[in-house]
């Protein structure tokens, strides 16, 4: 406005050479002095000055826009009405106009964004429709206010910011990333367009070269930039806390850079209604290459000269998101006491609100934990740490690394000192374990082994996502699959749940988070390059962040003594990113096909919906049908320690079943039974003089060194890989029927080490076939393994009170192990494990 | 009014306050005024219940916390007018030059938030206190195990000294780059 006046002042006093009307300077000036968001976006992203600022002069070029073009069509009206004809209520009513269009406009955007939102909820079998709609609807926002003739930009703005709020709960990680790369390609190329057409007009287009005009407009420009910003300030300051200080003022005033909108609407001028067109043409092309080219240059030298406050790289930690919310709740407290309404209380209700009411509306999920960004955070900085820990990890051998990790607890970086006690947060019992010494040296051997194994095992995690077609239905696999594994797991069953609608909300604030991304993907770079140059040529960056992190820990840990603790890492991880992060759960999956629900019939069915893609999304490497690995651990390693057939299996077993499960408290019922199985139990175990042969016929047991055997069994035998499930089931409930009524008849003669409280415990054991059924392979396989033992034992027993013998009836308590050994070949006949062979071999 | 009267602010009250936080006298009055207001007994003094009566605090997560603060400040079931002040002098905004408030510094109002988490006041917040803000904040939705490891992982991040315990130095590193100042200031209109 001012600078219009004073223009027209100019061109009144004749220091210019031609005369322009009033209005005509007026609305040249409203053209001129809109700030164009474009630009200042651009520059002010590369200065990196401090969010408070770039928030003020973005947001003022943003409603600036509405504005300016509010004013140009009331001054185009005003000017087609004529100067003469102008009345003061033509400018009341154009100033209530004003009013009406920015707030018309911006509550139609908020309307579609509500609109948008809704139908987000329900589209959650279309995925495609998504970023469809919320382009067809920025536009729709648009179209339909210009139709009205309100602000079409503002209704853009607001309803963008809501329609975003909305959005990211509903819609899935793909379709954020889409919607975000698409929405910026689009805007640079919009904004290319726009400049390079100022450019090209700016040569081509005759000219009506003013200089005098164009100099003083610009100065003018520039002097009421300053003033007006001046002003302002000033009356903010009064109320505002954090005061904008001069410098502040100066790049405010400074970096308000014009472009597209003044050239536009310079363009859009009418030649009829205001002649001086092509002046006022030319001279927006010069001021705004003047203020583009000088002051964007310039605004960087002139930033770092003045020491502007320049945002900071936010590592958030923890720490400070906790005190911060901590902080935020506290305020909103206080300003509740002195009933002051501050930013804090308002901010506080509002979030209410929102939660209460808008959000299930529009949101597809319920609304979580209010303290998702908490959690956000700290599975960020859990991912980080754990990239970095891999990355060290696997760069030295990783044995001795985990060893110099735990044992010095010194560290090489911050990031595996900060990891280090994470890490034990997660498997303290496991870590104990694992490098007791002993342990550690008998089982050398298998972590070369398994290091040697490792790499074939990544190149299965290399599952291509070209087939995009089956897009839900990779998605509706990877659920079920990440619901069998969580089921697999059941000591991390009731982690798993709680967490998995927690981590719903998480996941959409991790992408929502760019900044985080990128330095993500910096890291995940960085991993992939070290590590594996193959696993993730598929998929867009924002999700391979995932994958490397999954895949980078179990390889590391696969290749560590603690295999458990490195499939619980696993576990936790993946579980914590539940059913959206099907990336995620693949790569578990594949890498670790026995963490897979043992007896989870949804694993059959999965497979069926494969895509082509079978032999790389497999569920399980080929290797694993056959049937003569069954011998394998589940590390892939063939060999089996020593130790075990020469220890009685307690304390391996005793010492990573319960410390596992002592984790989790739910299941310490299973603990105490474990336990109470497994030490009654060491005499059979142990002291089978025919364990030579049984190896050969019964299930792969560990103890027998005797390797070559193991590939003679027959299926029957063979213990089933863990997801051919329903055999052990059915075994289990036959032998329970024997167990059950040896029970009964077997009371007495059981050995005296269980006593009749205890005995249904003792029993138990062969009953848990759910916690079977959820346990690692590992696990199970030792579990399924003393379970068969234990069977036999009481299938002894019960025949020895069936048929009674002076020796059992006489020995009430005779252990076990007397039985077994006596009486294995009857114990063996009854067993329908199907150990013809047994028979054969014993008879 | 006469039972009243007698607890109106003296002039040398106000002055002794403002000494004391740096509130203007408008400021003073005003305060006194809600002060009044929540003081539903007229009794000269507030309890609990006044407090909790407000209905902000009911339902800020950090209600009882906040009560608590300021009762630390009196060491007693009651709050008069001064200690009320002294607790929201705290608030004050920070002016760059004007920091001749001691009780307005950078620090105290760390401390203050400090003593919000150490409930039992031995200088150092342990992994229960931690873990009882957490609860109080968080809501029911996240399992007992997480919110134990992100208690865990909050005090090893910022325990430099490796006690387990955040002591109030680690806790001021810990905020180093949070803008305390700004977040820990209410406007009181002058």
């Amino acid at each position: 406005m001012l600078i219009g006046v004073s223009l027209f002042a100019v061109s009144y006093w004749g220091w210019i050479s031609r005369s322009i009307s009033l209005l005509n300077c007026l609305i040249f000036s409203i053209l001129i002095s809109a700030v164009d968001p474009v630009a200042v976006l651009a520059t002010f992203e590369e200065i990196h000055v401090n969010q408070m600022l770039y928030i003020i002069v973005f947001g003022e070029s943003l409603l600036n826009d509405g504005v300016t073009v509010v004013l140009y069509h009331m001054m185009e009206t005003f000017i087609e009405i004529g100067e003469t004809n102008i009345i003061p209520m033509d400018i009341v009513t154009g100033v209530g106009s004003f009013v009406i269009i920015a707030l018309g406009g911006t509550i139609i955007g908020l309307v579609f964004a509500f609109f948008g939102g809704f139908i987000t909820k329900y589209t959650h079998h279309i995925k495609i429709i998504e970023p469809m709609l919320v382009f067809v609807l920025g536009y729709l926002m648009y179209l339909s206010c210009e139709i009205c003739h309100l602000s079409g930009i503002l209704a853009l703005s607001f309803g963008g910011i809501t329609l975003r709020h909305y959005l990211e709960g509903n819609v899935s990680r793909q379709t954020q990333t889409t919607i975000k790369y698409f929405m910026k390609m689009l805007a640079t190329l919009s904004e290319t367009i726009i400049f390079m057409f100022l450019g090209l007009s700016a040569i081509v287009d005759e000219h009506d070269w003013n200089l005098g005009f164009i100099l003083f407009s610009l100065l003018f420009c520039l002097v009421y930039r300053v003033v007006g910003v001046v002003v302002l300030s000033w009356v903010l300051n009064r109320r505002r806390l954090m005061q904008l200080t001069k410098i502040d003022q100066f790049i405010m005033a400074y970096g308000g850079l014009r472009g597209g909108i003044a050239f536009c609407l310079a363009l859009s001028l009418d030649e009829e209604i205001i002649p001086e067109r092509r002046l006022f043409i030319t001279t927006t092309i010069s001021i705004v290459f003047f203020s583009v080219f000088v002051q964007g240059i310039s605004i960087k030298p002139v930033v770092n000269a003045l020491k502007v406050k320049k945002s900071e790289e936010i590592e958030e930690t923890l720490n400070e998101k906790i005190h911060e919310r901590f902080l935020d709740h506290f305020m909103a407290g206080i300003e509740g006491i002195t009933e002051r309404s501050g930013h804090n209380l308002m901010r506080s209700r509002f979030r209410e609100f929102n939660h209460k009411y808008l959000k299930p509306i529009f949101n597809r999920e319920k609304p979580q934990s209010k303290a998702t960004k908490l959690l956000d955070v700290f599975h960020r900085i859990s991912v980080q740490d754990a990239l970095v820990h891999a990355e060290s990890v696997t760069a030295l051998s990783s044995q001795a690394r985990r060893f110099s990790l735990m044992q010095n607890g010194s560290s090489v970086s911050l990031g595996t000192e900060q990891y280090e006690p994470h890490q034990t947060l997660l498997d303290p019992h496991t870590n104990n374990v694992s490098y007791s010494s002993k342990i550690v040296n008998d089982s050398h051997i298998h972590h070369l082994l398994e290091v040697n194994l490792v790499p074939p095992r990544r190149t299965w995690a290399t599952f291509k996502r070209s087939s995009l077609n089956p897009e839900s239905p990779i998605r509706h696999r990877r659920a079920k699959v990440s619901n069998s594994k969580k089921t697999s797991h059941h000591t991390k069953k009731d982690e798993a749940e709680p967490k998995q609608p927690v981590a719903n909300g998480i996941l959409k604030h991790h992408d929502s988070n760019s900044s985080d991304e990128d330095k993500m993907t910096d890291q995940v770079v960085h991993v992939d390059e070290t590590q594996r140059a193959n696993s993730f040529e598929h998929s867009p960056v924002p999700e391979s962040e995932y994958e490397s992190v999954m895949i980078n820990f179990p390889s590391s840990h696969d290749s560590d003594s603690s295999e458990n603790a490195g499939t619980e890492q696993m576990v936790f991880y993946s579980s914590s990113h539940s059913p959206p992060s099907y990336i995620q759960e693949t790569a578990a999956e594949t890498l670790l096909p026995w963490k897979k629900a043992a007896q989870d019939p949804l694993l059959a069915v999965v497979s069926v919906n494969l895509p082509n893609d079978s032999p790389q999304m497999a569920e399980a490497p080929s290797w694993v049908n056959n049937l003569s690995y069954s011998h394998l651990k589940e590390t892939g390693s063939p060999y089996a320690s020593p130790e075990i057939t020469i220890m009685p299996k307690t304390p391996v077993s005793a010492d990573i079943l319960p410390s596992l499960f002592s984790i989790f408290p739910e299941s310490k019922e299973v603990v105490n039974v474990d336990s109470s199985v497994d030490i009654p139990l060491p005499p059979p175990w142990a002291s089978q003089t025919n364990e030579e042969e049984i190896p050969i016929t019964s299930p792969p047991q560990i103890q027998s060194g005797d390797k070559t055997n193991d590939f003679l069994e027959n299926s029957h035998n063979c213990l089933p890989p863990s997801h051919h499930v329903i055999i052990p089931v059915v075994k289990n409930t036959h032998s329970q029927e024997h167990a059950e009524s040896a029970d009964i008849k077997a009371l007495k003669t059981l050995p005296g080490v269980a006593s009749s409280p205890d005995l249904p415990q003792h029993w138990q054991p062969i009953q848990k076939n759910s916690a079977m059924k959820t346990r690692l392979h590992s696990e199970s396989m030792l579990e399924e393994l003393a379970f068969q033992d234990e069977v036999r034992s009481r299938i002894n027993e019960w025949l020895q009170s069936g048929t009674p013998r002076p020796d059992a009836d006489a020995t009430g308590n005779k252990t076990p192990a007397a039985y077994s050994d006596n009486e294995l070949d009857v114990s063996d006949n009854d067993l329908e494990l199907g150990e013809e062979s047994v028979s054969k071999t014993k008879l | 009014m006469g039972a009243k009267a007698s607890m109106q602010l003296q002039e040398e009250e106000i002055n002794e306050i403002q000494n004391e936080t740096g509130f203007s006298p408008n400021q003073i009055v005003r305060l006194y005024s809600r002060f009044t207001n929540l003081d539903k007994l007229n009794n000269g003094f507030l309890s609990r219940e006044d407090f909790l009566r407000i209905p902000e605090l009911a339902i800020n997560p950090l209600g009882d916390r906040i009560v608590h603060a300021f009762f630390q400040e009196s060491n007693d079931e009651t709050v008069n007018f001064k200690q009320f002040m002294r607790v929201l002098g705290r608030f004050r905004p920070i002016k760059i030059n004007v920091e001749k408030n001691k009780l307005n510094t950078r620090e105290e109002k760390l401390k203050f938030a400090f003593r919000m988490y150490d409930l039992d006041g031995d200088d150092k917040i342990s992994r229960e206190e931690l873990l009882a803000v957490l609860h109080m904040m968080v809501g029911a939705n996240i399992s007992e195990e997480q919110l134990g490891s992100i208690a865990d992982r909050t005090i090893s991040e910022a325990d430099i000294d490796g006690d387990d315990h955040i002591c109030f130095q680690e806790f001021v590193r810990a905020m180093e780059r949070v803008d305390v100042e700004q977040k820990m200031s209410i406007r009181f209109l002058h």
